[in-house]
């Protein structure tokens, strides 16, 4: 068994930090949080702005009760690997174990966790952290289930990575025919709830 | 250009056979490839096509068994454990030379409880065959979507062309992986053989009848000796493989399937740190690119394997280079492994352990 | 020629009768026997044209493919069933029909047939029950009758520790797909007639789309059951009959479908 040290890697893709024109996304959650459901949202709203997209769920093979991530890039050059041990930006939705989390987290990277659940606080002093009581907003929207929405909205108002509207876009598409018109405003609105929750942070620093 | 759309692996298969002109799908459920027959019982009524839910992988095979039998484009798909249930049914598949594809979607072996793990356990299993006879099976392994989509129009093109049993050999990370996919036709300049062996009813062939008994074979030597014939073809005319970055490469990477994609990422990566690394990808695992594999490796002269795996790739890529060129093997062990039982991200070998081990060899 | 009697065909061998100048089977089998009668069957319905036949593993496997003229193939162990629906579905034109041994069908394939009259397929089966596996040298099997002596069951099969004779005609008439089931001999000429006219049932009630039709043929087996052909004849007639009685034991016209299901 490889210790996790062995991990640690220096280079980083340069194009991650120049040009804002890589995207790399690991969320983390336990199934039925909705993290895959948020990934897959944005590799469908990339595909309008990147050449190339890339979705990568990994979950264990029951349907509930699991640990469950998934991994987004956006780039507009070619995708070699949909996967990366250490992403640019992770966002641990759940209350899996943070020591191990963050040191996935590459060095210049941005980590968002659930200060709702998670009280512990980031030791890498190497990113960026943002805690997002994202469990909390959506309980105040009114439904504990779009925690997810909250962490995507505060995502992009964080990376720009691609605009709220074309998330709002994918999400009108997917969600299209009227049945779930209540479900589409409340996500809507936890969206920009997340997003404004940076928003707020960005104008305190 | 055809339309793109963003659909995962195993949604690729499915579109891809569609493709093919394959109306007619034969499956049980096993995790990692459910959504391949849960695509099919939708899309296939709509063309006028027949979904079967079988009560197992023996009656899946049969099922496609009888169906290219009947001369029509056939498939299943499944996983690992699900493909050993199959082995006897291929067998008499290609000893009847029915043309037919199988879709495997590995996950790591040998239990029923590793199933929810990514792994490359399979193949020995695909590439050597796992049932009886000395059989041979076209192998073509996959390692992003849009290649699933293209590879289902190029396997039953092989089968029909060849009358062969072609398997189609994905896996967990790639039947899950989402991109952007072209969905295009791919048009094979060759003319197809006519199926005029198919059992359709006497009627429809002019009154001549048709039969076959299974198994049945009245002199075994002329048997083998046609099929030797027949295999030797395939391996003159039908071996394919991606090479990548490998023109003045120090160390070659061999690594096929969803391996491949991590290593490409390392090798991409390696790169830009000014590390002279390539990347040899097998697309046929049977036939095997053995020259192509001694001929890369006798100029790079170094060769790291990259398979989730105890080492079966590594087996063929060392008998190619006949013991003239270092091989090295970034096997399970490499797998990025969490604390946690049920912990997501265990079972995969990420770019940046590849990269690590390249290092550690240049 | 005046005076002389004009000559008229009334029997013959039937048109589909393969000319191989030998039955393929051991003196006193009774599959010589259906195979002929499957030959007039389908003769007489008329649908050489269309018909797909499917042997199982056993003395069905070879002859009754090389021996009756229409499309045909022999499948591994107990799965022509699921190869028969296959070919069905992608043919639903075609008439199709597997010819199955009681190992072959009974023990081997039983999931699979059985699992076949659950998907309510529109297919005819044959099955032919001697008791034994004929091929591989008279062992046991599903449908030996008790105390019968097998090369497995040496001191007659005792159902203490093998279990009770398969009553694959009764079984089958309780699956909601099916049609027509029914048990058949050849044993005497009275019979062969009865048992043409329920395989020509079974076969109807595939060309009229209603469901699956079954028809088992009790059948001798000298050389495995010891017994002189005549012998073989008189323990049919007794011990066989006693255990699996001959008759119909279901005839649908209709199938019927629940009313509403969506």
């Amino acid at each position: 068994m490889q210790m996790l040290s062995n991990y640690q890697v220096s280079g980083c893709n340069a194009r991650e930090e120049k040009g804002m024109d890589y995207f790399a996304l690991t969320i983390a959650g336990l199934g039925g949080q909705g993290a895959l459901v948020i990934g897959r949202l944005l590799a469908e709203a990339g595909m309008s702005k990147y050449n190339h997209v890339s979705y990568f769920p990994n979950y264990s093979a029951a349907m509930r009760g699991g640990e469950s991530e998934c991994t987004i890039i956006l780039s507009n050059e070619e995708i070699s690997s949909p996967a990366w041990l250490e992403p640019s930006s992770l966002i641990l939705m759940g209350p899996a174990p943070l020591e191990e989390f963050e040191q996935r987290a590459k060095p210049g990277g941005l980590v968002m966790i659930d200060s709702s659940l998670v009280t512990k606080q980031v030791s890498r002093k190497d990113v960026e952290v943002f805690y997002i009581p994202a469990s909390k907003t959506a309980t105040e929207l009114g439904d504990s289930r779009v925690a997810n929405f909250v962490f995507l909205g505060a995502y992009l108002k964080a990376t720009e990575a691609v605009s709220l509207e074309l998330i709002e876009e994918a999400l009108e598409k997917r969600l299209a025919g009227g049945k779930w018109d209540a479900l589409l405003s409340l996500d809507k609105r936890a969206l920009r709830e997340g997003a404004r929750l940076v928003e707020r942070r960005q104008g305190v620093n | 250009m055809g339309e793109k759309v963003l659909i995962d692996g195993n949604e690729a298969i499915g579109r891809g056979a569609i493709q093919a002109g394959c109306k007619y799908f034969f499956g049980y459920p096993i995790t990692p490839q459910n959504e391949i027959p849960e695509f099919m019982s939708r899309e296939l009524p709509q063309i006028g096509g027949v979904f079967v839910q079988t009560e197992s992988e023996t009656a899946s095979v049969y099922m496609v068994y009888g169906g290219a039998l009947a001369g029509a484009r056939v498939m299943t798909s499944t996983s690992s454990c699900g493909f050993s249930l199959m082995q006897e049914g291929i067998s008499y598949i290609a000893e009847a030379e029915m043309p037919a594809v199988i879709v495997n979607v590995m996950r790591m072996g040998p239990g029923i409880g590793t199933g929810g793990q990514h792994g490359q356990t399979d193949y020995r299993q695909v590439t050597k065959g796992g049932g009886h006879g000395a059989y041979r099976c076209i192998v073509l392994a996959s390692y992003s979507p849009q290649e699933c989509f293209d590879h289902m129009q190029l396997a039953f093109h092989l089968a029909d062309k060849y009358r062969i049993l072609v398997l189609v050999l994905s896996d967990f990370i790639i039947g899950r992986m989402a991109e952007p996919v072209e969905l295009r036709t791919l048009s094979f300049d060759e003319p197809l053989p006519q199926k005029d062996w198919a059992l359709t009813g006497k009627a429809k062939k002019g009154g001549m009848r048709r039969f076959y008994i299974s198994g049945l074979i009245m002199s075994p030597p002329a048997y083998h000796q046609h099929m030797i014939e027949k295999y030797q073809t395939i391996v003159d005319s039908e071996i394919r493989y991606e090479t990548y970055r490998d023109e003045d490469a120090e160390l070659l990477l061999v690594s096929y399937g969803s391996s491949a994609k991590m290593a490409k990422g390392a090798v991409d990566r390696a790169r830009a740190e000014g590390a002279k690394v390539g990347l040899f990808r097998p697309i046929t695992l049977w036939p095997f690119p053995e020259e192509a594999v001694r001929g890369a490796a006798y100029r790079v002269g170094k060769v790291l394997v990259v398979e989730d795996s105890p080492g079966e790739l590594v087996e063929d890529v060392k008998f190619a280079v006949q013991g003239r060129v270092p091989v090295h093997l970034l096997g399970i062990w490499g797998r990025y492994t969490p604390r946690g039982l049920m912990a997501a991200g265990s079972g995969i070998i990420y770019p940046e352990k590849i990269l690590q081990e390249m290092r550690s060899l240049l | 020629m005046k005076g002389e009697a004009a000559k008229e065909k009334i029997y013959g061998t039937p048109k589909l009768r393969v000319p191989i100048p030998f039955s393929m089977f051991c003196p006193g089998c009774h599959y010589g026997i259906i195979v002929r009668l499957l030959c007039e069957v389908i003769e007489e319905l008329g649908i050489e044209g269309r018909a797909i036949g499917l042997a199982g593993v056993g003395c069905s496997f070879g002859p009754f493919p090389m021996l009756i003229d229409v499309d045909f193939t022999a499948c591994p162990h107990g799965r022509a069933p699921a190869m028969a629906t296959a070919i069905k579905r992608i043919h639903p034109e075609a008439i199709v029909f597997t010819v199955q041994g009681d190992g072959d069908l009974g023990a081997i394939g039983l999931g699979c047939f059985m699992n076949t009259l659950l998907r309510g397929e529109k297919l005819t089966t044959i099955f032919l029950n001697n008791a034994c596996y004929g091929t591989t040298g008279g062992q046991m099997a599903p449908t030996t009758p008790w105390g019968m002596r097998t090369t497995t069951t040496p001191k007659g099969r005792d159902p203490s520790t093998t279990g009770f004779p398969l009553h694959a005609a009764e079984l089958t008439a309780t699956m909601k797909g099916v049609a027509y089931s029914a048990r058949c001999s050849v044993h005497t000429a009275a019979n062969f007639q009865r048992a043409k006219k329920a395989v020509k049932m079974a076969f109807q009630k595939q060309m009229d789309g209603i469901g699956y039709g079954f028809v088992e043929f009790l059948s001798a087996c000298p050389p495995n059951w010891g017994m002189t052909p005549v012998d073989c004849l008189k323990f049919l007639s007794e011990r066989m009959i006693a255990e699996y009685p001959l008759g119909e034991f279901k005839n649908a016209n209709a199938i019927e479908l629940p009313g509403e299901w969506m």
